[in-house]
């Protein structure tokens, strides 16, 4: 066994079998270098294992603990209407059914997009378009006028929105 | 907490049992912190982890594979969000976000020079790559075995030691730098 096979070794002696440990224990005897290799890496495995036997620990381990569990649903709100949901939504089956209702929708909306007919289209003389937009507009600003119109004499800066209210009920009686 | 006392209360717990769930988590948060502190350093960041560990693991308590220790599977959630954390923070540091405990202590000789050892080696694991920190970290510093260490990490016993053997030399050269300086500071 010569030292660049051992060196190796050496940094994991803690992880060796016995086997593996007496045969580098044996040429540590014989051997002044890899003796002093292996003196350091003890060496900082005590720094290492000073680090490691160090305390550490949360400064408020109660409230540490009261995060996580407020982090998990409460009991209260499991037992409320949106616990409830979640753990039906959870439910393999009903996850299921919302999948094929989903499906369902989806298909039943490409059928309807499909059968929709043709409306065909009707050419109107431009004269006959004009006569038809025009009557509807004027009928429109007609009765907005005619509304307009009988709202005036009730309509007054002195008087309060109730009682404009009342004058127009009682004249359209 | 014995294996089969522990397993009750991952039964129970798993039924939806808040009460026993605490029981759970005080037992194993004091576990939980260290474990993310020696990887974050931050208070802050690592009761933020041991946080969203314990509610990965409330959340997938049904998944939980009894041939496991659960501090073996509770280590394995805080170690993967840990190194998540890590790479998202990785170029986020800076001198100013040191945390507290490594600003210049005070105090008398031993705690200062185990405050200082303590930044010394932590700032040497942050220098090494993640599977290198994350092996030295379960296996030197929390003391594991390599098997709770392969298992917690899914890896190889062949590739624990290897990333242990150059975790080790790297923060052996550092000490021995660290230490070669100061002494001939003083002298």
């Amino acid at each position: 066994m010569n030292c660049k096979d051992i060196e190796q070794d050496l940094y994991l002696y803690a992880e060796l079998s016995a086997q593996e440990r007496a045969r580098v224990d044996e040429h540590l005897k014989t051997c002044t270098s890899c003796a002093g290799l292996r003196a350091a890496i003890e060496l900082s495995e005590k720094q290492i294992h000073a680090l490691a036997t160090m305390p550490i620990e949360a400064q408020h381990a109660a409230r540490l603990t009261r995060k996580i569990m407020d982090g998990i649903a409460s009991p209260e709100v499991a037992e409320s209407h949106h616990g409830i949901l979640n753990s039906m939504i959870r439910t393999v089956s009903i996850k299921y059914a919302c999948s094929a209702l989903s499906i369902g929708l989806i298909l039943l909306f490409g059928v309807q997009f499909y059968n929709v007919p043709n409306q065909p289209f009707h050419q109107e003389s431009e004269g006959a378009t004009v006569v038809i937009h025009s009557s509807s507009v004027r009928q429109a600003f007609t009765k907005v006028r005619q509304a307009n119109l009988a709202s005036i004499p009730c309509r007054s800066p002195f008087r309060s929105e109730m009682s404009v209210r009342n004058c127009l009920l009682n004249k359209y009686k | 907490m014995e294996q089969d006392d522990e397993q009750n209360l991952i039964r129970k717990s798993a039924a939806g049992d808040h009460h026993t769930f605490r029981q759970l988590v005080e037992s194993h948060q004091a576990f939980a912190y260290r474990l993310a502190y020696r990887f974050l350093r931050t208070p802050e960041s690592a009761e933020d982890i041991v946080q969203e560990a314990f509610i990965k693991v409330w959340n997938n308590l049904t998944r939980y594979d009894p041939s496991f220790r659960f501090k073996t599977w509770l280590g394995k959630i805080v170690t993967n969000l840990c190194l998540d954390h890590l790479k998202r923070a990785r170029n986020k540091w800076s001198a100013g976000d040191m945390p507290a405990d490594f600003q210049e202590p005070s105090g008398n000789s031993d705690a200062l020079e185990a405050a200082e050892l303590k930044k010394i080696i932590t700032d040497l694991a942050d220098q090494l790559t993640e599977k290198q920190k994350a092996v030295f970290v379960l296996r030197d510093l929390e003391l594991m075995t390599p098997e709770e260490v392969c298992s917690m990490l899914s890896m190889s016993l062949g590739n624990v030691k290897s990333n242990l053997y150059y975790a080790r030399i790297k923060i052996k050269q550092g000490l021995e730098m660290y230490y070669q300086e100061k002494k001939s500071i003083k002298e």
